[in-house]
């Protein structure tokens, strides 16, 4: 009896302890991680274009930016689409400001 | 009555003294003993018997797992030994409940470690295992290193949606963070 009283709580202590880790490690793994997505956003902008704006969640992106040439966008689409993280990516609106001799543009991308 | 009473002890005597009757009477006496004395008693008797080694057999059953828990047990409280104060730094990681206090500082510190300054946080309420907290941030901060930070943290976290917008002085930073607790099961 004495040699049972002192392991008193020990039982208790290791299932506590086994539902934590194993809560941790269900958390950990089933979590969605937006770095990666946020990394290839922002990455592939380059410098020719200014970001001005970025909202993003884990389905998609969408992104204002300014630049002083339409190649520039161009071809931050097709880095875009070469990267094969997304499925579809839509250029939203285009303005030129004739004044600032700049192009002012809202692309909408969708993560596959 | 004395003539009565020796008059039926002179029949029994009669009737005893005839062999064959007399061993008749024996024969059944012997078969009515053995019923009621041996079989009918015999039943009961092992009955009682059969359970006491049914009730041996299980405790010599149980003291054998009682044996066997304490040394599960003993194993137990050697791994837990082993694990000893870091069980309290998973505690941290992964709390019972909810603290609000725990949290801002872990932002903040994060927030200060990616060039941005911590300029508000909004708590939603805890639904089961997860918390929505609301971080806006400002400075000309690292955003990439932030998210990073928020993702690698201990305390887990899982980065809902986040809006950027670049500024001349400051940029404005708005992120949408799920952090996970026990909760409620």
């Amino acid at each position: 009896m004495q040699e049972i009283d002192s392991y008193a709580g020990v039982e208790e202590k290791a299932k506590r302890i086994s539902d934590k880790t194993f809560l941790y490690k269900k958390f950990s793994n089933d979590r969605k991680l937006l770095s990666e997505k946020l990394n290839y956003v922002l990455d592939n902008i380059g410098p020719d274009v200014i970001l001005e704006d970025v909202q993003m969640d884990h389905l998609g992106f969408a992104l204002s930016l300014s630049g002083k040439s339409a190649l520039d966008f161009t071809n931050l689409i097709v880095r875009y689409l070469e990267g094969n993280m997304l499925s579809e990516i839509v250029i939203v609106s285009a303005n030129f400001d004739k004044s600032e001799n700049d192009f002012n543009v809202r692309i909408d991308g969708v993560f596959k | 009555m004395k003539e009565k009473k020796e008059e039926i002890i002179n029949f029994i005597k009669r009737t005893l003294s005839n062999e064959a009757l007399s061993v008749r009477i024996y024969i059944v006496w012997g078969i009515l003993t053995l019923l009621v004395f041996g079989i009918f008693g015999l039943y009961p008797v092992s009955k009682i018997f059969v359970s006491n080694v049914k009730l041996l057999d299980d405790l010599y059953t149980n003291n054998l797992k009682l044996e066997k828990k304490i040394e599960d047990l003993k194993s137990a409280k050697e791994k837990v030994d082993i694990v000893g104060e870091d069980a309290d730094i998973l505690d941290n990681f992964l709390p019972d409940e909810f603290l609000a206090q725990n949290y801002l500082v872990d932002f903040s510190l994060l927030a200060g470690e990616a060039g941005y300054a911590l300029d508000g946080v909004k708590f939603e309420e805890v639904e089961g295992s997860e918390v929505v907290v609301s971080l806006n941030l400002s400075g000309k901060g690292d955003l990439k290193y932030f998210v990073k930070s928020l993702e690698e943290s201990r305390r887990l976290n899982e980065i809902i949606d986040i809006k950027y917008s670049v500024r001349d002085r400051e940029d404005s930073v708005n992120i949408g963070v799920k952090s996970f607790i026990v909760g409620e099961k």
